[in-house]
Order: C-alpha cells, then structure tokens, then sequence
C-alpha cells in the first residue's frame, strides 16, 4: 500500500481546503476557456506529434539515402570529356587516372586536383584541364618522348628498361610501343639517382639528344646501326661543351663525337664508313671525330680488305 | 531576460466582481495590465448564496479582464469578507535555551511553532497569522536575533473562517480552471492600500464599507491590532431607503448616489430631490431630508457598532488612535467624514489609493483589488508550507504551455 505523504502544512491553514481547477465547468465562460485549452492541447499534441514524425521520416531518409554529393544539387554533370595527348597515351587510360566522381557537375571539378594527379606520372610532362560550357571538360596531355633507354637493377635485383627524354628525365615506359623502344640507344656513363618518386634527371643528355636528333633526322641509316651513347667523357670534362660523346653502333665499336657541329660530323663519319662498305661495316673498330678536321680511323687488327669485299 | 508572472486579484464583493490583473516583472515592478468590473450575483452579506449566478458573473469578469490584459492569469489572489471571519490574539513565550542567555534562531522557531499551534474546530480555518512584533525580557524588538535575554514572545493575531465559505469562493475560482494563490481578507487589503506606514504607526482605523458588509481593521504601531465584519453595508442603506420611501431598490440605489448624505445641513432642510429626475410616470419629490435621515441613521447605526466593538472601545478611550480612515464603494458617499467625526470623535478621512494608480483605479472602490495585487507583488513564496507550490517551474511551464 502507498504510503500517504506527510503535509507540511499547519492543520488549520486555509491551504489545506483541496483546489479542483478546471475539474468542472459550469459556467458559459468556464466552458469556453477549458474548450480553449482543449483546443490548444490538441493543437500542441499534433503539431508536436507531426513535428516529432516528420523529424523521424527525415532521419530515416537522410540515415536510408545513398550520400551523394551536395554538388549534384548546385551545378549541371558534365557530359562530355575531351582528352588529347601529343604520346601514346590513351584517352581511358588517362580518364581512369583522373579518378573523377559520376555525376560531378562541372563547377565542382577541382581542376588543380587533376592536374596534380596527372602530373604525378613521370611520363606526363604537364597536363591542363580546362571547362568548357556548358557541359565539356577538356584535358591536354604533354607526355614526354624518349630519346635513350637505361637498363638498371632494382633493388630486388630485376633489369628494368627506363627511358630518357631529351631534357634527361627518367622515367618508366607507360604504352610506348616495345619497337619503338628497341630502336633506341642505350644511354650508358651515367649515375642515376633516386628520389622519393623516381630519379634525379641526368645532366647532359640535351647534348646528346641533339646528336641522336641530328642523326636520326639526317642520316637516319647511321642512327639506326647506334647501339650505345656514353656521356661518361663528357660528364668527366664537367662542361657539355667540351670532352667528347662516346657512340657503339652494331658495326663499329667506338665512335667518338665532339659536342659541337654534329652535322658536319656525321657527314665525315658518312663518308668514311660508305667509302669502307656502308654503316655496318664491321672492320672499323674506331672512328675519332672529335677531332673535327682530322677524323681518325682504326681498324680491326685482322682487317684484310678482300675479306670484306 | 524578462521573467515576469501575470497575477490576478479578484473580489467577489455582494455588489459587484471587480477583477484586476497584474504583471510582476523580474519581482520588482508590478503593472496592472487589466481590469474587469461586472454586477455581483449570488452573493449577500459578502457570502455566496447562489454558486452558479456567483461563478457566472465572477468568470465574465475574469475573462473580460484577461480579454482586455491579453494574457492569461497565472495565480489568483482572492478577497475574503463576510461574517464568517473571526479572530483571536494568541501569545506565546519561550525560554531563551542557550546559557549565554542569547536568542538563536532555534528559539525563534520554537516559539513561532508555539504561538501558531492553537487548535481550531475542525470547520474553521486560519487566512492569516498576523505577528505582532517580539518581546523580548518585555520589551518590544523588532528581531530578537542575536540579541540577550531570558523571556522571549511573541503576539499572533489570528484570522480565520468558515471552511465551507471559503471553499465556496476558491470553487468558484477553481471552476475557471485556475488555483487560488492566497486568501487575503478585505480590510487587510484596502487598510493597506488607504494608509501610509507612518499612519499604522500613530494608529488608525480603517472601515471598508462595501456593499453587503463593513470590514474594518485597527493598526498600531505599524502592527494589525484587530479586525472585524459587520454585515451591514451599502446595500442596507438602499434597501432602507426602498421601504422608507416607498420605491424600488434600483431607484433607491440612484438616490443614493446622487443625492445621498450621510449628514444633513440645517441650509437644505426644505430641499426636494426628485426620484427619477426625468418627470416620467412615477417620478416624484422627496423631501432631501427624509433621504439624508435614512442614510444617517444607518450609517450612524454602523459607526456606532464598530465604536462599540469591545476589541477597539479601549483605543477610543486611550486615545491611541490618530484618525479613521474610510474606503469602500460606499464611503464616497457625501458628509460621511462629518458624521464619522461626530461618532468617533476622531479625524476621519476618506481613503485615497496611491499616487501611483491609474486615475480610473483611484476610487474608493477599488481599494481592496489594489491591496490583493500589492499582496501578490510583495507575496514571499513559502513553499514550505505549500503543497502546490513543490512542483518544479519546469512541470510548471510544461502544464501552462498544454493549457492545464
């Protein structure tokens, strides 16, 4: 049984004369006021009823809805992306790198971001991107073109074939073609070191891409025989324009180029190897034309020339 | 922030319901925001006769007022009167505990348990203790605390009514759906409203004469020494007039009020006064002389019962009282400060409320309204003693807010 709660009250207080407020209405005006409030706490119970439900239909949306991005609300989805690259480079390819959100309106591309992310391939040499309304984004690709190939160890003792553009960056072949890259010389005499995401770019190579440009481009027969560019001569005479380039081809052993006036290099080099049989002349072992106007010639100690003709 | 309450004061008096509603804001201003008056029903001699006429013109006139404040009340302050109010004086004395012979607070308590622990037949209950100021080894102190003695007292006067009567009127106030705060007694009220401190002090006596009852309460020395009802009012002085000269009470109410004397001057003792006063069927001369002798020897009659009073006929003779002070709807009537003079043999004034209420508040009318507001203004919440009062603010707020 509960038990009754002790008053606090003076027995004789008029306070204990029990107070039945709004228990009973009998009066025209005390009718209308409790309908009043019958009305108000009706009013009150829906609306904070309808209230309360409507904040819990909205949780369930908000907690059942995929989230998709606030953006989809604030701009149009681009239609539309238009990719060209000056290599080899495929559009999907360069499309799945950009690693773009479905539905992203064009406004809300970061466009800086996908700069970034393209440029951190060692292939590409820069990228733009570029919104064109209403609805294309366009990205310009810059790769860059191999000049040499490197053969390297990694650390897990696996040969790896590294290219090296003209400006002597290094980088991993990415979809050049394997008969591209097989016409291309090894780049040999050169130290090659790492960075945190590839490697330090080799100095000197300009000099020698210039050499490899003006015989591919001008005696494209001499080129294709090259095997082998060495800098280490003119990396050791510490100056590009001095020392000389050191060049194996599949007939001679050792051809050595001053860093200045190629052409007219390669047109004595022309000369002398057409007048010994042609560029794969393999009886020759050396050809000096570092010496400009006084090429010099070796010969293999066995050399006879009937042998040959 | 503004945290203000909206109280309302009500009193149902035999003539009529006046209603006033107040706003306390932050506990320290009070402005009366509303105001209802209607004509009483159900109600004689300041007791409820009829409950449903008194509950339906007591509702229209809270709910006009609370139309007219735009707000809803919160608390409600009720005047008491009628001629089932009583009172009695009850003193206590306690033994200072403590060996220093020094009053603390728990001797304090002690003896206010003591002096308020007087038992009442179980139909009676107490509306006020009014304490008369401590005495300390029989010497008045205002707050014995602290101080050094070995008697200590203390003086009650004590109000208390018929529950039934009582609950009549909180039933019809409950029957609005609002709780009555605090029961105040008339006289209290209006004595409040029409004295000044320095008054209560020097002694004085105010008569609140209403329309069916004359409440009259007796200060000194700042303290309320004595109160009283006498059912006799306004309404006797009509229904006098109506048999003396053959009319109906609504005619002797208008000849009252307009051309009622409480004393007459030798100068208009041939005046006429006309009954109606617009010279249709009925209306007629009367000799302003019968009216005035009706109203005098009624009124007279009062005074004299009042003086007679054995509670306040000690005073009289003592002279202890500095002046009578008259308020209530009937003391407007004219030469009644002369014929108190004459009967008391004292300076009697009419009350006036305070400079600070509105102009349409300043009759004599609205004396006892004014003084519950006052109450509900300057009223210290004693939860203690209250029930109702233990509910927290916030199931408070929760309750008024779903309109309970």
């Amino acid at each position: 049984m509960p038990r009754k709660k002790k008053s606090l009250l003076p027995k004789t207080s008029w306070k204990r004369i029990p107070q039945k407020a709004g228990k009973q209405a009998i009066t025209r005006e005390s009718k209308i006021v409790k309908m009043r409030r019958l009305l108000r706490f009706t009013a009150i119970s829906l609306g904070t009823g309808s209230t309360v439900l409507g904040l819990s239909l909205l949780g369930y949306y908000f907690i059942n809805t995929p989230k998709t991005p606030a953006t989809n609300t604030t701009a149009a989805s681009f239609v539309h992306l238009e990719i060209q690259t000056d290599g080899v480079l495929p559009a999907p390819w360069i499309e799945f790198r950009m690693a773009l959100e479905e539905n992203l309106g064009l406004m809300q591309i970061d466009m800086s971001g996908v700069k970034a992310i393209l440029e951190t391939y060692p292939q590409i040499k820069a990228a733009s991107v570029e919104r064109k309304f209403p609805k294309t984004l366009c990205v310009r690709v810059q790769e860059r073109f191999p000049v040499f190939r490197m053969k390297v160890k990694e650390a897990s003792g696996e040969s790896v074939v590294l290219l090296v553009d003209e400006e002597g960056f290094v980088f991993k072949n990415i979809r050049y073609p394997d008969r591209l890259i097989n016409r291309l010389p090894y780049l040999a005499g050169v130290d090659l070191h790492r960075t945190v995401d590839g490697y330090v770019p080799i100095q000197g190579v300009a000099c020698l891409a210039e050499l490899f440009h003006v015989a591919r481009t001008n005696f494209p027969d001499l080129a294709r025989e090259w095997r082998v560019v060495y800098a280490d001569q003119l990396i050791m005479a510490k100056s590009f324009t001095k020392g000389y380039i050191r060049v194996r081809s599949r007939g001679v052993k050792e051809i050595l180029f001053s860093p200045k006036n190629f052409e007219k290099q390669l047109e004595k080099l022309q000369y002398i190897l057409d007048s010994h049989g042609g560029p794969s002349v393999s009886y020759i072992t050396r050809v000096n034309l570092s010496l400009l106007d006084q090429p010099t010639v070796e010969f293999a100690n066995n050399f006879h020339p009937d042998t040959y003709h | 922030m503004v945290n203000s309450k909206i109280i309302g004061a009500v009193e149902i008096g035999t003539s009529k319901v006046v209603v006033l509603i107040g706003e306390i804001v932050n506990g320290k201003t009070l402005n009366i925001v509303g105001m209802g008056v209607s004509s009483s029903r159900g109600v004689k001699k300041s007791e409820i006769i009829d409950f449903n006429a008194a509950s339906d013109c007591t509702h229209a006139t809270i709910m006009a007022a609370e139309e007219s404040a735009g707000v809803r009340v919160d608390a409600v302050y009720l005047a008491q009167s009628g001629r089932h109010l009583d009172t009695f004086f009850n003193d206590a004395e306690v033994t200072v505990k403590s060996s220093e012979n020094i009053v603390h607070r728990s001797d304090i308590r002690r003896l206010l348990a003591e002096a308020k622990s007087k038992l009442l037949p179980e139909d009676r209950a107490i509306i006020h203790h009014i304490r008369n100021g401590f005495q300390l080894d029989g010497q008045p102190v205002d707050n014995p605390e602290h101080l050094e003695g070995h008697k200590l007292g203390i003086g009650y006067w004590n109000i208390h009514g018929s529950v039934k009567k009582m609950s009549d009127s909180i039933h019809i106030i409950n029957g609005f759906g609002l709780q009555v705060e605090d029961l105040i007694v008339s006289c209290l009220a209006s004595g409040k409203m029409v004295t000044t401190d320095e008054e209560q002090k020097c002694g004085v006596l105010v008569i609140d004469i209403g329309g069916g009852s004359t409440d009259y309460v007796l200060f000194k020395n700042g303290y309320v020494v004595y109160s009283g009802v006498i059912a006799v009012g306004g309404d006797h002085i009509t229904n006098d007039l109506s048999i003396g000269l053959r009319t109906n009470a609504k005619l002797a109410e208008m000849l009252k009020v307009k051309n009622g004397k409480a004393s007459l001057e030798p100068k208009s003792k041939n005046d006429k006064v006309m009954l109606i006063g617009d010279l249709t069927i009925g209306d007629r001369s009367i000799s302003r002389a019968s009216v005035c002798q009706i109203i005098n020897a009624r009124l007279d009659e009062l005074f004299k019962l009042i003086r007679g009073d054995k509670h306040i006929a000690p005073f009289f003779s003592k002279r202890e009282l500095a002046s009578v002070v008259l308020t209530g709807g009937t003391s407007k009537l004219k030469e009644i400060e002369k014929l108190g003079e004459k009967v008391f043999g004292l300076p009697v004034t009419r009350g006036e409320n305070p400079s600070w209420v509105a102009s349409d508040l300043a009759g004599p009318e609205y004396s006892t309204t004014l003084g519950l507001l006052y109450f509900g203004f300057s009223y210290k919440d004693e939860s203690r003693f209250s029930e109702q009062r233990k509910r927290t603010k916030f199931i408070k707020g929760v309750k008024q807010l779903l309109g309970f």
